[in-house]
């Protein structure tokens, strides 16, 4: 078990990490997920013990890993470029862990082959790092991290270099790698992975449980579903892509409904709201609305007026503005067919999709 | 004329002025050498040579020392590229302009600031008698081996900052960091990956080094007195003193075929190590120092490295300005007084006014001859190849075995002013165009062909498109070319005779250096101060100019 304890970190009087406190179980893959600038790298090299917490405890297992320097914690270390030696070839750079704990040489060998084998790079052991493409040099950088079973590995944007259509693919396969390995792992208690990311898809795809980091702190942490079914605060629901936003208040606890700009909307069941009167952030996901004809009836109706229309395959961008100065960014399924920009419409939202958040409006 | 009778004239003029450069060297560089090469086959000089252990013991202290210097300047100079690579602190671009300046200076001015430093008279000495309460100086470092050392590591460290420095800069420190996080110490993260990741700069550094205090002339001579000979200073010995030139030249061929093995040696290595390594740029590196352990440790090194490199100039300064009662112009006034009763007295301000002469003519000559070699360099062709490195080959010549060359090959020019100017060109030829080349050919093909398409003939693609881009690389070029004749010694001493009025700064500092006196001294100090001023107007208007690190060594 990974705990942070308050973790703070300045530099220059800037505080880039604040109060993060946080606890991984064995064996979880915990991604760390901010936009750039928000810390979640300093966070883990804070982890690492390449950086020194200004305050705050870091324990593993119980034992606090303050007064342990970098070289003697045993972790592994994925970095966005890779940091692969570019003096030692494909083997050496894997094995250059396993030498530093004094293993054998025909050891070293039978594990780097199992290493390499596990990330699809078997057979490229003399190969020179120069002569690597992005996608194999981030495979020997695991390898190469994975090899002495680390007690814990941190990942920082492993993914980040790649062009798109490969991270799309690695994506899914680090997951099953990483999950192989702790099952691999020579140690009792598995492989801990710490994941930062600021690619949303990426941090839903591999880890176990998410960690949103707002300027330096923790703003929501929960398994991936549920940060997307509920996120709890409108920094959260931005950054992974939900922009209809509004202040609200709560109309009816018992048939939980809300004023909104929109009208007044049926909410989630679950989202059991507070007292009558109370002001809170109402929040549409894109995939709630569904368009209605002429006269049929719907929960949650909206009229509006098509601004603009972006076709993208599996669903359609689409802006209506609703009155004066209400916009809503909506998803519609492609099979619907949608009118032409400037025509009127009316649409249901759906009650699973209005989503109370936990903050107040001013958070907006 | 027709317009095709134009263009061939146009072309013969220009094919005209391309073999200026190459007639240039022949004439003054490989016939010279090639002379010395005829003489030196004479019996008695080769047996004396190896029945004789003393030029033996000349060519092993040659060797030596320079191995000695070398490794001395790297260990000193590790520490400053590690601090210049990683750290940001107040004063920094200061610093490390401070830590170049000694290698522009000339050998005489760091031989005669090492001395006003460290002599018995100097203020080194003076503190240690009070403070041990003794009447003799406690230090006895004139004409030791360990002042030659000081002197080179004080003239070469930056080498090693500039080389190493950079490099390490730029090397990735995420790959330290991985080695860190893989279990390896930090003392065993140096060795097996920080150390092999900066062989490249070291080979190098080593090596230019090396060549350099192994034709190291001017601080042997003045530092080492009689005492040391290295196979520059015996050349040079042989042929002023003793009236050798047999033997002198024998020894230019020996100066010769190593120089030349280390230069080859060097080019290879080079071309080699620019092998594409894991580069980033160089702000993400750079840091101010964290922590109470790491802000003393770079303090200290910081004021270490302004210590080292700024008392012996400051006691250069210091002692040119003060006489036995206080501070006084005593040693400046004294430069321009005749002295009656002797004819033979050249007042030394005149050479002050000879240098500043060799300086601008130099300018003018070296940069007109690097020019069109740059020019010529840029052109597509096979000979290009080859060509390059004939260009550069100067900058390996000992700039003593090309006095040599030019006083036995051109003896009856030496009572004019000429072969000196021909001498300082030589030697800033190789900088000039290094300065201009690369800034040559960094520019677009594509620009030219856009004036070309617009209209432009060729001379009007590089009046209208080369000429201003590569302007300030030539102002650059200009100030190299002034800085280098202005401190030039090894070829001017052999070439000037004594008392001629021809003489430069660094000659007349030499040979007050040689006279016995406190005024003799204090004249030298106040020249060389003087020669230590210009050079350093002359380094800081480089920085200046220069594009980013363009042409460099």
């Amino acid at each position: 078990m990974l705990e942070l304890r308050d973790i703070d970190k300045a530099f220059d009087q800037e505080r880039v990490v604040r109060a993060v406190s946080l606890e991984i179980p064995p064996g979880e893959i915990m991604a760390l997920l901010g936009p750039s600038g928000s810390g979640k790298t300093t966070l883990l090299r804070i982890i690492a013990g390449l950086e020194t917490a200004d305050q705050g405890r870091l324990l593993l297992d119980g034992q606090d890993l303050t007064e342990i320097p970098v070289h003697e914690r045993g972790f592994g270390m994925v970095f966005q470029d890779y940091a692969l030696f570019p003096h030692k070839n494909v083997a050496d750079n894997v094995a250059f862990g396993l030498r530093m704990l004094g293993w054998e040489r025909g050891r070293i060998e039978a594990r780097v082959e199992e290493m390499l084998t596990l990330v699809g790079m078997a057979g490229f052991q003399e190969r020179p790092i120069h002569e690597l493409s992005g996608g194999e040099q981030q495979r020997v950088a695991l390898a190469r991290a994975l090899a002495p079973s680390p007690r814990l590995l941190l990942l920082d944007e492993p993914l980040g270099a790649l062009d798109r259509a490969l991270r799309e693919r690695l994506m899914g396969e680090l997951r099953s790698i990483l999950k192989q390995a702790d099952e691999m792992s020579e140690r009792a208690q598995g492989i801990t992975s710490v994941y930062v990311t600021h690619d949303q898809a990426e941090a839903f795809a591999v880890a176990d449980r998410v960690a949103v980091i707002r300027r330096g702190a923790i703003e929501q942490i929960d398994v991936p579903a549920e940060l997307y079914r509920r996120p709890r605060t409108p920094f959260v629901a931005r950054f992974i892509g939900m922009e209809n936003l509004f202040a609200g208040e709560i109309a009816d606890r018992e048939r939980p409904t809300v004023h909104t700009p929109l009208g007044e909307l049926q909410v989630a069941a679950d989202g059991a709201p507070g007292k009558r009167g109370e002001r809170v952030v109402v929040l549409v996901r894109p995939d709630a609305g569904r368009l209605l004809g002429e006269d049929e009836e719907g929960i949650n109706v909206v009229s509006g007026r098509v601004e603009a229309v972006s076709f993208r395959g599996r669903y359609q961008q689409t802006t209506v503005s609703v009155g004066e100065d209400v916009t809503l960014q909506l998803e519609f399924e492609p099979a619907q067919v949608m009118p032409a920009v400037g025509v009127s419409i009316r649409m249901a939202l759906a009650p699973a999709g209005v989503v109370l958040l936990d903050s107040a409006p001013s958070a907006l | 004329m027709t317009a095709d009778g134009r263009t061939a004239v146009l072309r013969l003029v220009q094919r005209l002025l391309y073999l200026g450069p190459l007639l240039f060297l022949t004439a003054f560089f490989f016939y010279p050498l090639a002379n010395i090469l005829r003489l030196s086959i004479t019996a008695d000089a080769l047996v004396r040579l190896v029945t004789r252990s003393y030029y033996a013991d000349v060519l092993w202290f040659t060797i030596w020392q320079a191995a000695v210097s070398t490794a001395l300047t790297l260990a000193l100079g590790m520490p400053a590229a590690y601090l210049f690579a990683h750290y940001v602190f107040p004063g920094k671009s200061l610093l490390r302009a401070l830590t170049t300046v000694p290698f522009v200076m000339p050998t005489v001015v760091v031989a005669t600031a090492f001395r006003a430093l460290l002599g018995p008279t100097g203020p080194v000495n003076d503190l240690l008698r009070v403070l041990l309460d003794r009447e003799r100086a406690p230090l006895q470092l004139e004409q030791t081996l360990t002042i030659i050392l000081m002197a080179h590591v004080f003239y070469n460290v930056t080498i090693v900052v500039r080389l190493v420095g950079g490099f390490w800069a730029n090397v990735n420190p995420r790959v330290s960091e991985a080695a860190r996080m893989l279990g390896a110490s930090p003392l065993r993260t140096f060795w097996t990956v920080t150390l092999p990741l900066l062989r490249p700069p070291l080979i190098a550094a080593s090596l230019l080094i090396y060549l350099f205090t192994f034709t190291s002339f001017g601080v042997i001579l003045l530092l080492g007195g009689p005492v040391f000979s290295t196979l520059e200073t015996e050349i040079y010995r042989q042929y002023v003193t003793y009236l050798r030139p047999d033997v002198a030249a024998v020894l230019s061929l020996l100066q010769i075929v190593f120089t030349f093995m280390l230069m080859s040696l060097y080019a290879r290595l080079q071309r080699r190590s620019s092998v594409a390594l894991d580069f980033r740029p160089q702000q993400a590196n750079v840091r101010r120092p964290q922590g109470l352990r790491e802000k003393a440790v770079v303090g200290a090194l910081i004021a270490g490295l302004f210590f080292f490199l700024l008392t012996p100039m400051l006691a250069l300064v210091l002692r040119s300005i003060s006489g036995d009662d206080g501070l006084t112009l005593a040693f400046y006034r004294a430069l321009a007084t005749v002295r009656r009763g002797s004819v033979t007295y050249i007042p030394p301000l005149l050479a002050v006014r000879n240098s500043i002469g060799y300086g601008l003519l130099t300018v003018l000559v070296a940069g007109f001859l690097g020019l069109i070699s740059a020019r010529l360099l840029t052109r597509p062709g096979r000979w290009r190849r080859w060509l390059d490195p004939v260009f550069m080959l100067p900058l390996g010549a000992s700039a003593v075995t090309l006095g040599f060359g030019y006083v036995v090959t051109y003896d009856t020019l030496r009572t004019s002013p000429l072969l000196v100017l021909i001498a300082h060109t030589l030697v800033a030829f190789p900088f000039v165009v290094r300065s201009i080349l690369p800034v040559l050919q960094g520019i677009k093909p594509s620009l030219r062909e856009a004036a070309t398409v617009m209209g432009a003939s060729p001379t009007r693609v590089w009046r209208e498109v080369d000429l201003p881009i590569v302007g300030r690389a030539l102002l650059v070029a200009a100030v190299f070319a002034f800085t280098v004749s202005i401190g030039e010694f090894g070829a001017t001493s052999f070439i000037v005779r004594p008392n001629s009025g021809f003489l430069t700064l660094p000659i007349a500092i030499a040979r007050n250096l040689g006279r016995p006196g406190e005024l003799f001294f204090g004249q030298a100090l106040a020249l060389s101060t003087i020669l230590m001023a210009v050079s350093a107007a002359g380094f800081l208007a480089i920085e200046r100019f220069r594009f980013a690190d363009v042409g460099e060594f």
